[in-house]
């Protein structure tokens, strides 16, 4: 009997330790419920309250895919902006915009955008062979992430002749694009549909999940917003626990002719700053949006950190110009050789690849922090 | 005498107010001190940024906007007075717009890039460029006559804008076209002691060439026929007026970029209180000018400091209403009679 009682106490211990480990798993690493049909991140638990901890510990492995679970495709899309039907993955597919309803009969195979940023996200979706031909913007490899993977790709300007020649079957435009180019487009019995591009990465997620269902890639797409959420949260983590008045002051400009652009508060640039743990010092002098400034406003400011979002020809020589500048003599990032050239492709585009402005800059402004700590590229699109 | 003096008066009250506004805060004393140290009258007070602000930031742009405004009023009055016209402004023979197609030459092949004062220079190289089209044309087939001129200025201006914007659509490379845009939208921005070295000279010996001349232009405004009777070398005065004129835009252009109205407003202005002798219309007009765009440039730089609008919003601003409001007065006089 002591031997059968002694059993019986083994395996209520064994099947409670098993109920344990099995919640433990579903439940997320971060202490908080994963968004539904996003996988859990792979980093170990977190206690928000204590201290953040080493860089090394916290860099998100591995990088590239997470394979999300097709049963929660569906509940995945909930997120997605404009889904009318997020369980129907079959054909056709009906979204809604500000402009209405529209149908999708068939997955697209021949897709264009008009934009930079809509061209990044879809050749990450769904690779370059289905991409029927990009703007000049999308194959200049100073601003754009994938100029290697369309190099090969027709390169049209924005005009309703030339983007019908391409035959396409599926037209993406953005805010920005001319209504008259999109009624023109149409009117040859092609569907376009204008998504908005949000100015920050995670903003940008509800856009992305639109996008992959749009394309039949929407698997594709919850994996994408999966590791820019984990990507964000990796910087964050170690960012967080730094008081604010330790925070570094950091200022994004560029240069256009004479004409000096900072970036403040509601921009890509700053939000990069943000998101990398930093103040926006421009943002903090009020400053909404891109404005014109001065050397005598950057005096004003006194940033520590000062990034130029611009090529590196031109952004040598304004950093030049800025540091032999006697008015910014006594500005923290003239004085202590703080100014750096941020890459225009990670800081100009409207989509994931900002996310890597925020991994380098973060690593800029707290390299203690990062110490050790290498940042990859997204992977590219793999069939 | 009495405009003259408030003018002066007007303008030094400006400078000082010019130096002293700023998104850098500098106190009053500072920036008093600061001034005196810069002219050799007394030692500064203010530390090494604010000296460093006033004397490299504030008092090159503040001389540059003097300078700029100073060639452009003193241009409008010339040839509002040789065209007979008064909607004429520096650009209607062709400077601006050849300007415009200098520099966005210079930033497209890369010279901007290459040296500071590529772009300048081949602004400059663009607006005269234009200029002597404007009189190959006007003088084809025989000699030239100011109808000529201003309707060739005219085909020149349309002409070279329409290559302007060919540059800037089919220059790949979005950078260049951003530089294009920012420098097409005119500014001071930037401007230092360099750049002033250069615009001053060459607006003083122009604005000085016109003056020679201011008496021979108020006799050409009655006729050309008159003039000539009275002693007056219509042609020479006619060429020397229109060089001087296009030499000051021209530099003028080369360093800001196209600003808009003040060519066209300060004449009339200070011509509905001066009267139309050039001999003092012309000087005041220039100093009216250089007045008229160190205002606008400063509102332009404080009014959302620490950013900055474009001077040449607010010189339309500024322009515009006056203009309907000259408009309105040359309705109701014309009614009265």
């Amino acid at each position: 009997m002591g031997l059968v009682k002694r059993a019986l106490s083994v395996a209520a211990v064994a099947a409670v330790a098993v109920l344990i480990a099995v919640c433990g798993v579903e439940g997320g690493a971060s202490g908080e419920d994963a968004p539904s049909g996003l996988p859990a991140t792979t980093f170990p638990q977190v206690n928000p309250t204590a201290p953040p901890r080493p860089a090394e510990a916290l860099t998100p492995t591995p990088y590239g895919r997470r394979e999300v679970n097709p049963e929660t495709i569906s509940s995945g899309l909930r997120e997605a902006k404009g889904v009318v039907d997020p369980t129907n993955l079959g054909w056709p597919r009906e979204i809604e915009t500000e402009q209405g309803r529209a149908t999708i009969k068939a997955a697209p195979q021949r897709v264009h955008t008009l934009s930079l940023g809509h061209d990044e996200i879809i050749v990450a979706l769904i690779g370059a062979k289905r991409v029927a031909g990009i703007g000049s913007f999308t194959a200049d490899p100073i601003y754009s992430n994938i100029a290697a993977e369309v190099k090969d790709l027709p390169k049209v300007r924005r005009d309703a002749e030339a983007v019908l020649a391409l035959n396409p079957d599926l037209v993406i435009a953005s805010k920005f694009t001319n209504q008259a180019l999109i009624d023109r487009i149409r009117g040859a019995g092609v569907t376009v549909i204008r998504t908005d591009l949000e100015d920050s990465a995670a903003g940008n997620i509800p856009n992305i999940l639109l996008l992959g269902y749009m394309l039949g890639a929407e698997k594709r797409a919850l994996e994408l917003a999966s590791e820019i959420r984990s990507r964000i949260e990796a910087v964050d983590l170690v960012v967080r626990g730094i008081p604010p008045g330790q925070r570094v002051r950091a200022l994004s400009i560029a240069k256009f002719a004479e004409s000096i652009d900072a970036a403040g508060a509601n921009t890509t640039e700053g939000g990069i700053v943000l998101a990398a743990g930093a103040v926006n010092a421009a943002a903090e002098a009020d400053i909404d949006g891109h404005k014109a400034v001065s050397i005598e406003s950057i005096a004003a400011m006194k940033p520590d950190y000062i990034i130029l979002t611009q090529p590196v020809d031109s952004g040598t020589k304004f950093r030049d110009e800025l540091m032999a500048a006697a008015a910014l003599a006594e500005v923290p990032a003239v004085k202590n050789n703080r100014i750096v050239l941020g890459d225009p492709r990670y800081y100009t585009t409207l989509s994931h690849w900002n996310v890597r402005g925020i991994e380098e800059a973060a690593k800029l402004f707290y390299a203690d922090k990062f110490a050790g700590v290498s940042f990859r590229d997204f992977e590219p699109f793999k069939e | 005498m009495i405009g003259a003096s408030a003018l002066a008066v007007g303008g030094c009250a400006l400078i000082l107010v010019a130096a002293a506004v700023g998104p850098y805060p500098i106190p009053l004393s500072h920036t008093t001190s600061a001034l005196l140290d810069w002219a050799g009258l007394g030692r500064s007070g203010a530390t090494a940024t604010e000296q460093a602000i006033v004397e490299t930031v504030r008092l090159p742009r503040i001389a540059a906007a003097f300078s700029v405004g100073a060639a452009l009023a003193a241009s409008g009055v010339v040839l509002q007075g040789l065209f007979r016209n008064p909607m004429a402004d520096p650009g209607i023979i062709g400077v601006s717009a050849g300007g415009a197609l200098g520099a966005v030459a210079a930033i497209a092949t890369g010279a901007a890039a290459a040296s500071a004062l590529a772009l300048p220079a081949m602004a400059f190289a663009g607006a005269t460029g234009a200029v002597l089209l404007v009189y190959a044309i006007a003088a084809a087939g025989g000699r030239s006559s100011m109808a000529a001129l201003l309707l060739a200025g005219v085909a020149v201006t349309s002409f070279l804008g329409a290559i302007v914007s060919a540059v800037i659509v089919f220059t790949s490379e979005q950078q260049a076209q951003r530089e294009m845009v920012f420098w097409l939208a005119g500014g001071l921005d930037s401007t230092g002691w360099e750049d002033v070295r250069i615009v001053l000279p060459v607006v003083l010996v122009g604005v000085a060439g016109m003056l020679i001349f201011a008496r021979d232009l108020n006799l050409l405004l009655v006729s050309e026929d008159d003039a000539r009777s009275l002693g007056v070398r219509v042609g020479l005065t006619r060429n020397v007026l229109i060089v001087c004129a296009s030499l000051v835009t021209g530099v003028a252009v080369a360093f800001s970029g196209t600003i808009a109205f003040v060519g066209l407003v300060v004449p009339h202005a200070l011509r509905l209180v001066l009267g139309a002798d050039h001999r003092v219309l012309l000087p005041l007009s220039a100093i009216g000018g250089g007045v008229f765009l160190l205002a606008a440039d400063t509102v332009a730089r404080t009014v959302a400091s620490p950013a900055e609008v474009r001077v040449g919003i607010v010189t339309a601003l500024a322009g515009a209403p006056f203009f309907v409001f000259l408009l309105l007065r040359h309705k109701s006089r014309a009614g009265a009679l």
